[in-house]
């Protein structure tokens, strides 16, 4: 069988190269994982559910099987949306607790799949007679409620996503708002234009990892509220900015840990014996260590994306980029010589932590204008004390870790 | 700089591909073992990764 990733790619993605091959191989893990957790919720339930539960779980993974067999590419679309991992893991967590698993969810993922070859096989619909269908809409007898699909072009890349503000498993970021799909198709256009002329690479990634945006409510000027989640993956949420340059920023920033959520699927990066918690130059509340290089990997690729705007951008926005990019060149820097100082790193984690920080290292020294370094000093030493004012000695002694003290002298 | 990046493995490696017939016949002790690896004890809350969350000051 072979494996998911080469150890050459892995090496690649310990440093922040993606490339769209490396993703493609990382959505197949994915799907793959999707299709473990769904038979392990189908397995589970068999030795602690109620006869009908089991039945409508039961019946599902079959039709989804005899369908996978006959036209696997139906079946793996929708296996692979990414709310099937946020509803596997809730069927889950919901068992260890007693509780019973949202069986019909399942059933309607299955009549989606056979609605998609021609087939009615009556899915459960709810009190008010509406049948909804994962990744597709509602069905109110023969009137659909479509979930708005975005397809966005710059020369030959496109970037095709849902926009789901519907399905109950990707709730989990922040409060979701009602979008205006024309509203946010005009601001993914101009943003899929930045990226596919001024970061190539990552838009190539971007056009084959990501196929869902769940719109949150959110400020409509400034930085949008934005998340991912490592059961979700291909799915941003983020609220809309109202510049286009914020948003295909935050685009990298979310996509950045779905692939770092997606190589700790393939290969543990963390010890799970570790508790502390750490400073983390991007956060007002102390982190663990897997989040801090969650936090480091994501930021890795906004500097990166701030590098290229400094240098590529419209000359009106060269000196917020060259801004941003002093500021989270040395926030990430002094974030990974903590993770590689850190000892509940696995040998993949460290060659991570070691990566991040050797690929920015060259970047430390470019020269940046002088306002720019005096902004990069000032908000991250403001940071840090706001940081410290709160949580320095509530946590000295006990769950913060020594060396995310000392980092604050590096 | 990676002598081995598969130390630490979920074994997720093992079942990529798998169709949902042959994964119906994995025996549970593996599918099991994968599964543990994968999740443990995690529910949807976790591995939840925000930036300039409401409670948050800095984006981040």
């Amino acid at each position: 069988m072979s494996r998911p990733l080469r150890d050459t790619e892995l090496s690649g993605l310990a440093r922040g190269i993606v490339t769209a091959e490396t993703t493609q191989r990382l959505n197949a893990a994915q799907l793959a994982k999707h299709q473990i957790l769904v038979e392990t919720v189908r397995r589970r339930a068999a030795r602690t559910q109620s006869a009908s539960t089991v039945a409508t779980l039961t019946r599902a993974v079959e039709l989804l099987t005899e369908i996978q067999s006959q036209d696997p590419h139906v079946v793996d679309e929708l296996l692979a949306l990414p709310q099937i991992g946020s509803w596997a893991v809730s069927c889950l967590e919901g068992m260890r607790r007693g509780e019973r698993p949202d069986a019909d969810y399942l059933a309607q993922l299955a009549a989606g799949a056979a609605f998609r070859v021609g087939r009615e096989c009556g899915p459960p619909a709810d009190r008010n007679g509406h049948t909804f269908f994962p990744g597709l809409g509602v069905r109110d007898g023969t009137r659909w409620t479509l979930i708005p699909h975005l397809r966005v072009r710059a020369g030959e890349l496109a970037l095709s996503v849902n926009l789901d503000a519907m399905d109950p498993y990707l709730g989990m970021y922040g409060r979701r708002t009602r979008p205006n799909p024309r509203e946010w198709r005009d601001r993914l256009t101009v943003a899929w234009r930045i990226l596919v002329h001024r970061h190539r690479s990552s838009a190539r990634v971007l056009a084959v990892g990501v196929r869902t945006l769940v719109p949150l409510a959110g400020p409509t000027s400034g930085p949008p509220f934005s998340g991912t989640s490592g059961w979700t993956y291909g799915a941003v949420a983020t609220s809309l900015p109202d510049d286009s340059l914020i948003l295909a920023e935050t685009l990298i920033h979310e996509f950045q840990h779905l692939t770092l959520g997606a190589v700790e699927d393939l290969v543990a990066l963390t010890q799970a014996y570790d508790k502390r918690l750490w400073y983390a130059p991007w956060r007002e509340d102390p982190r663990p260590l897997s989040a801090l290089l969650q936090g480091c990997y994501a930021f890795l690729g906004v500097t990166e994306f701030w590098r290229e705007e400094r240098n590529a951008g419209p000359p009106e926005d060269r000196r917020r980029a060259e801004a941003a990019f002093a500021r989270w060149r040395r926030a990430t820097f002094d974030a990974a010589r903590t993770l590689s100082a850190a000892d509940g790193l696995t040998a993949t984690g460290r060659a991570f932590a070691t990566g991040i920080r050797e690929r920015l290292e060259p970047w430390m020294t470019e020269p940046v204008s002088p306002a720019a370094e005096r902004y990069a000093a000032r908000a991250g030493a403001e940071h840090r004390a706001r940081w410290e004012h709160a949580h320095g000695d509530g946590h000295a002694n006990s769950r913060v870790g020594r060396i995310s003290r000392a980092s604050a002298r590096g | 700089m990676m002598e081995s990046g598969h130390d630490d493995g979920t074994g997720l490696t093992q079942l990529v591909p798998m169709s949902l017939r042959r994964l119906a016949e994995l025996d549970d002790a593996l599918l099991e073992r994968v599964v543990e690896r994968l999740v443990a004890a995690r529910g949807p809350a976790d591995r939840l990764w925000q930036r300039g969350d409401v409670h948050q000051g800095e984006r981040g």
